[in-house]
């Protein structure tokens, strides 16, 4: 559940950029002969939705029903399982004016899609669909569902610049506390270097965050009452106005070589295969390759998938022979190494 | 490898509707926002964004995503199985299904939260295998705690207490509610607390719902309104308190004490036999007598309460039209949080376990209006 600040800054994310977005994605729907098209949002899974109309969901879940017509009936529908009362708070914080809410989200999206005429109706990123909330849409009959990865696309190649920026923000806060957090090596435990961390990018308005610790060789977990030390490993994590970086680092060691040299591989067009495969070559125990541009953040990608310019991706490495962990956020770059976006200097 | 003593009865439970209903096993699903199922069967935090495990009635199988299958599991587990991406995990559970000739019929908890790619995946590695939903059965043996569980509770309601002090200590005249949830959050998490579920809110009668924390600042006079909920050794426990910053109004105090006899209502209600609509019933009916029954219903409240366990917002939801009863063991918290027109929203509440002859209320925080210097 997100608990950090939740808000909408206009001089951050301009209603104009969002109105923008929903235009792009509308006229990709029509272009492709889609009624509609349809975002699942959960607060595991806020990206899509957010680049299109600013809207957090805090927890629960949703779908954004976006009729590709313009005017009229045209205004997106956010169909979910929060209290009605808290649609004042949704006008306030994203684009959304209509809500409805729902104890059971497909079918309530399905009658939304029967009462509107709705028939040819698009899946914007239908792998990431629960179950629960696609097959009561599915099975309603009148609707025929497609794959539309394709508006996706085009929504975070319209939010990419904006998003960027707010990533940039959320690594300076990572960076930032990072640095503050190895100053903590030898005088606090790791749950209290962790309650310091919490407090740390919250005060600096981050809007979710994880921090792991664990002694040497391990990967990290929640952090128990022990004593921080150096060598300890850290993964942490901060969301930015839904913007996510991650870094890894053993405490008081510097960046080992074989970071550098797995980093270089992560180049535009290269495949997540190729970074993993780099991994091995270099005898590292286990390479995660997650990317974090507008969709599931934190999820391993498959081998195939191949990194796209401007795109963001963590990649974490544990050798657990020298007991070092690390792991930064890569901004994939049209030509050349990746930018580094967790180390600020 | 047998099932140590204290889970013992736990997977009994569980392994029981499988023979009922013919099943060769339940395959148990969790991502990275409900994974209350798997918690259930692997008590220990799963960290993976994915994870399924397998009961069978011989063994108990985890499966989760690398590098997490090389943590320590829980010691409920035979073995661990890992792979690389959460599609190739999916594919991975598929395919053990096959390989130990598991189904037709196998049993599925938290299907519905299965996203569409990894369905498919499980369903590609295991045709013929046809998924039955059995989350009924496993939130059924949820709603009831075992001493375990219980302690869990109890823990957690400690930290209720603790962290509602630092909220307090926070919630001053000038601050942000961003800035006081950051005082809160660290404050629970150098307690131990796992996870935390916390919802704010500040002002007057512009004041409809909680939600995240904004940028708002805390003013003199505001009703400063939160539910706090820990979670300790997966188990999640809540409090509901209003709070005034500098003394409060007639009108605060007024409404105020129309949700403590309400809050008060339900604890005299609570006990075994008697339903979540009676609890419900009981709360709304002080909201009636006090000319305020429109408050109670879906346009300014959502529930009147819930039962708390390994999610936060479990069975029963307190309603009026919900006649789930109540069982000793049970852990809920009712709280007839609404707005009303005398001094905008106001919550209250706290959790309680059902016992033989009533109940028993988990934490300690005053039961009163807090007041705290302007």
């Amino acid at each position: 559940m997100k608990r950090g600040l939740v808000e909408w800054d206009a001089a951050e994310v301009p209603r104009s950029a969002l109105e923008a977005r929903a235009r792009t994605a509308r006229a990709w729907g029509r272009e492709h002969g889609f009624d509609a098209l349809l975002l699942h949002v959960s607060d595991t899974h806020p990206q899509p939705v957010r680049n299109l109309t600013h809207f957090v969901m805090y927890w629960n879940e949703g779908v954004v029903l976006l009729p590709t017509v313009e005017g009229g009936d045209a205004e997106p529908l956010l169909v979910y399982g929060l209290s009605g009362r808290v649609l004042d708070w949704v006008q306030r914080t994203s684009t959304l004016t209509q809500a409805q809410t729902a104890r059971d989200v497909g079918a309530a999206v399905a009658g939304a899609l029967a009462e509107r005429g709705l028939k040819r109706v698009g899946l914007v990123q239908r792998e990431a669909f629960p179950i629960g909330v696609l097959y009561p849409i599915a099975q309603s009959g009148d609707v025929q569902l497609e794959d539309a990865r394709g508006a996706l696309d085009a929504l975070l190649t319209a939010a990419a610049e904006e998003e960027d920026r707010l990533r940039r923000r959320g690594g300076v806060l990572l960076f930032t506390a990072l640095e503050e957090v190895a100053r903590a090596v030898g005088r606090q435990t790791r749950r209290a270097v962790a309650a310091g961390f919490h407090q740390a990018v919250r005060l600096q308005g981050a809007e979710d965050l994880v921090f792991l610790a664990d002694g040497p060789g391990a990967w990290p977990r929640l952090p128990d009452a022990s004593h921080f030390a150096a060598g300890d490993h850290v993964l942490a994590r901060v969301e930015y106005k839904g913007a996510w970086c991650q870094a890894a680092r053993t405490m008081l060691e510097p960046q080992p070589a074989w970071f550098g040299r797995l980093a270089d591989r992560v180049r535009a067009g290269a495949t997540v295969g190729e970074v993993r495969a780099a991994g091995a070559e270099l005898a590292l125990a286990w390479v995660r390759v997650e990317p974090l541009s507008g969709v599931r953040a934190f999820v391993q990608a498959a081998s195939d998938e191949r990194l796209r310019v401007g795109s963001a991706v963590s990649v974490t490495a544990l050798d657990r022979e020298r007991r070092v962990l690390w792991g930064e956020t890569l901004l994939v770059r049209a030509d050349g190494p990746p930018e580094v976006i967790t180390r600020v200097s | 490898m047998p099932i140590p003593e204290r889970y013992a009865d736990r997977f009994a439970r569980l392994r029981q509707p499988l023979a009922v209903r013919g099943l060769d096993a339940a395959l148990i699903y969790a991502n990275a926002a409900r994974k209350e199922f798997v918690r259930y069967v692997h008590p220990r935090p799963i960290l993976a964004s994915y994870a399924y495990v397998l009961v069978t009635p011989e063994d108990v199988t985890l499966f989760v995503e690398q590098p997490w299958d090389h943590l320590e599991p829980a010691e409920t587990v035979d073995a661990v199985l890992g792979a690389a991406t959460g599609r190739e995990v999916a594919g991975l559970v598929g395919e053990t299904l096959r390989r130990r000739g598991l189904g037709p019929r196998v049993g599925l908890a938290a299907g519905t939260f299965v996203e569409a790619e990894y369905r498919d995946a499980l369903v590609e590695a295991a045709p013929g295998v046809a998924f039955v939903d059995v989350s009924g059965d496993v939130e059924d043996l949820r709603l009831v705690k075992d001493a375990d569980e219980i302690a869990a509770h109890r823990r957690a309601a400690e930290l209720a207490d603790l962290g509602y002090q630092a909220f307090r200590r926070a919630a001053r005249p000038g601050r942000k509610q961003y800035e006081v949830v950051a005082d809160v959050e660290a404050a629970l998490v150098g307690l131990g607390a796992e996870d935390n579920f916390l919802l704010i809110g500040s002002g007057g009668l512009d004041v409809r719902a909680m939600t995240p924390p904004s940028s708002r600042e805390i003013q003199v006079g505001d009703n400063v309104i939160t539910e706090l909920t820990p979670q300790v050794d997966g188990y999640y426990t809540q409090i509901c308190r209003t709070l005034v910053v500098g003394p409060a109004s007639e009108a605060q105090r007024r409404s105020f004490a129309i949700f403590k006899q309400a809050a008060d209502a339900a604890l005299a209600m609570i006990r075994p036999g008697v339903t979540a609509a009676d609890v419900a019933k009981a709360e709304n009916d002080v909201f009636r007598a006090a000319g305020l029954g429109e408050y109670c219903g879906p346009k300014y409240t959502r529930v009147r309460g819930h039962g708390l366990g390994l999610h936060f917002d479990e069975r029963p939801h307190v309603l009026e039209d919900v006649p789930l009863t109540l069982r000793e063991g049970m852990v809920f918290i009712p709280h007839p949080n609404t707005y009303n027109p005398w001094a905008g929203y106001m919550v209250f509440g706290d959790a309680v376990l059902v016992t033989a002859d009533g109940c028993e209320v988990l934490t300690r925080t005053p039961r009163e209006l807090i007041e705290v210097p302007a």
